[in-house]
């Protein structure tokens, strides 16, 4: 915690250096999460950037009251998630930008590192019917879910970040793949009967 | 029964898809987009620092306001006082029967 103390100081007097030490140990850890809630490289590269950024202009604010990467998962996911409110607005009151997470084929949607041409479409599918489900989870359920299968957080960084309990956690865990499973059973349900 | 079976097959290979992602990495050169951006924002900041400032929001407002009740207020003396400019000049022309329009122009007649 010491050593974390002096880094921060070193940001808040204006080293360069330390703030580039910052992002170049966060970074992907920054960029992973947010792709995990919005899903588009390009978004979570602008969301990763505003991150940092509002993490330079907070942290004299930052009260060492959890850990430093704490903190900065929790700025991720607070911009990830005004991002997604922002974007539905948008698609509400706009229709100018067609945001659409229906089965049109978006670019570069949740794409993986080792995706090979062969990985096929229908894995590409099922992660966009799985993406669909997962954003119609309640808040605090698709958080936790994100948190844990996308980035591997353990119960125990996510109850830090989320501010809540293991146990509420895992409860909030648990019915986050219950809803998941009624969602998708009701979409199979759906496509074996129009088919 | 098969259906259901199917249906819950396909659930679970929905489920697992998420097992096969990597993490994503970061974009190269972020560093520098981000401090570029923090240099935009803050040389904005240094050009509109008058603005910032609460105080001389608040004192900007106060002053539009006061400049808004005295233009209603001389406003309205303006007026008050061509009313009564004018009802002593309708009284003037009538004492001495003469006819005045509204552009001021002055004529004599005999009744």
């Amino acid at each position: 915690m010491n050593v974390e103390k002096e880094f921060i100081n070193d940001i808040i007097s204006g080293k360069q250096d330390a703030f580039k030490q910052l992002v170049d140990d966060f970074q992907n850890q920054v960029h992973n999460t947010c792709y995990g809630f919005v899903a588009n490289n390009d978004d979570a590269d602008d969301l990763t950037q505003e991150v940092f950024i509002e993490v330079f202009h907070s942290i004299n604010k930052f009260k060492l009251d959890s850990s430093l990467s704490t903190w900065i998962y929790r700025i991720a996911v607070n911009k990830s998630l005004d991002y997604i409110k922002k974007q539905k607005r948008i698609k509400r009151w706009g229709g100018i930008i067609k945001l659409s997470t229906d089965n049109e084929e978006v670019k570069d949607r949740w794409v993986g590192h080792n995706d090979t041409p062969d990985i096929s479409l229908e894995q590409k599918e099922r992660r966009d019917i799985l993406k669909t489900a997962i954003d119609k989870l309640p808040k605090n359920q698709k958080i936790a879910f994100t948190l844990n299968k996308y980035e591997e957080l353990s119960y125990k960084e996510i109850s830090s970040i989320m501010d809540q309990s293991i146990s509420s956690i895992e409860s909030l865990l648990h019915r986050a793949k219950k809803n998941l499973k009624e969602t998708l059973e009701n979409y199979y349900k759906k496509e074996f009967l129009d088919n | 029964m098969n259906k259901n079976k199917n249906i819950q097959a396909e659930v679970e290979k929905t489920l697992l898809s998420l097992d096969s992602f990597s993490k994503m990495k970061a974009k190269p050169f972020l560093f520098t987009r981000i401090q570029a951006k923090i240099e935009n924002k803050e040389s904005k900041w240094a050009f509109n620092w008058l603005f910032d400032a609460p105080i001389l929001k608040t004192a900007a407002l106060l002053m539009i306001i006061s400049i808004n009740i005295l233009s209603i207020t001389y406003i309205n003396d303006y007026y008050n006082i061509r009313i009564n400019e004018e009802n002593t000049l309708t009284s003037f022309a009538d004492e001495y029967s003469i006819s005045i329009s509204t552009e001021n122009n002055i004529n004599l007649y005999n009744e």
